[in-house]
């Protein structure tokens, strides 16, 4: 039986960089899904962006999170926002994890709703909603640590998972 | 049989190849579908997981909700739980004795472009000695609106699932709405 859920794409960084991209996404899979551990020089809110051909780097994001820090639960949104806010870490160096589910990301009728979870354990567990308004299929992907640096030996990882 | 307890437990971990099956998909067509199902569901599986998008056909409502039932039990043999984000606030609630899980915060409506996603996984679903227990994760973003959420359910009964009903809270799935089965193997 042909594989339905199976590495795309997988990195390690060699050196500190600002963002990692993941380019030239087949568009033969139902869903994606991407795991990162890492960690960032500074504490650095992560964003997340995705693009057809390149980064949409316009005001088509919104988002809506759920965290939980160890006292009390909240949440928030963002909406006309150029990403998707996907966590923050809270330290220098502390490693932390970041797993996104993109459903139904090749289909070219609806905008795209990813989901995600973001783990710090010295700032909390964390879950969102993404939308990107935009019927176009997805074929990059985006991690930026906002103002700061990915370090290196950070590992990102894409897998598609492809439905009968 | 250690990496096969990763990708369960720990779903961010790629299982080996063919450990992880497509069974059966869903795509709503023009007209929309009252309910979504799953039968004849092999027992050859550990786990399964219900990946999918989807809003129903209401204008004018962001936000709904699925009924899962297994086995076309309709009866008071469900609970369940969830906790939300809605962009201000955080809540959390649940109901004993109900005659569904309620998956909740899925759905956009026609009113938007845009689809609700969620994920349920629903563990060791053919063990004749267990209750059966699902974990999900659903959200829909309508830039403005929107919710988050996470939801736990059981459904008292040691048979084997061998079918699983996807309901609208209310009206129809609307067009493009698409749901997939997985098996996972342990």
């Amino acid at each position: 039986m042909p594989s339905t859920y199976e590495p795309i794409a997988t990195t390690t960084l060699g050196s500190d960089t600002t963002s990692y991209t993941f380019t030239s996404i087949p568009s033969t899979y139902t869903d994606l899904y991407l795991v990162a551990a890492f960690a960032t020089d500074n504490p650095s809110s992560i964003n997340l962006n995705v693009g057809n051909g390149s980064i949409d780097t316009g005001s088509n994001f919104s988002w809506t999170y759920l965290l939980g820090n160890g006292s009390s639960a909240s949440s928030s949104r963002g909406s006309g926002d150029t990403r998707i806010f996907s966590g923050a870490t809270n330290s220098s160096n502390g490693q932390v994890n970041l797993l996104m589910s993109f459903q139904n990301y090749s289909n070219t009728t609806t905008y795209k709703t990813v989901l995600g979870r973001f783990n710090d354990t010295t700032n909390f567990a964390f879950t969102n909603v993404g939308l990107w308004r935009n019927t176009a299929a997805i074929n990059q992907i985006r991690i930026l640590a906002n103002g700061n640096n990915l370090k290196a030996g950070s590992t990102f990882t894409l897998y598609g998972i492809k439905a009968a | 049989m250690l990496n096969n307890a990763i990708a369960v437990y720990a779903p961010q971990v790629a299982p080996p190849t063919n450990s992880y099956e497509s069974i059966a998909t869903v795509n709503v067509g023009s007209g929309g579908v009252s309910s979504i199902d799953f039968t004849s569901i092999p027992s050859t599986y550990k786990h399964l997981q219900i990946r999918g998008i989807s809003k129903d056909g209401r204008t004018g409502i962001w936000i709904s909700d699925i009924y899962i039932r297994f086995n076309s039990d309709s009866a008071a043999n469900y609970s369940h739980h969830k906790m939300w984000g809605d962009g201000s606030s955080a809540g959390a609630d649940g109901s004993a004795n109900v005659t569904e899980i309620n998956w909740s915060g899925f759905f956009g409506t026609a009113s938007y472009s845009n689809y609700g996603a969620g994920i349920l996984d629903v563990l060791d679903y053919a063990n004749t000695n267990k209750y059966k227990t699902v974990r999900g994760l659903a959200g829909v973003d309508q830039n403005g609106s929107g919710r988050v959420g996470l939801q736990s359910g059981n459904w008292r009964s040691t048979s084997a699932i061998t079918s699983i009903s996807l309901i609208p809270l209310v009206a129809n799935f609307a067009q493009y709405s698409s749901f997939a089965l997985y098996g996972i193997k342990g």
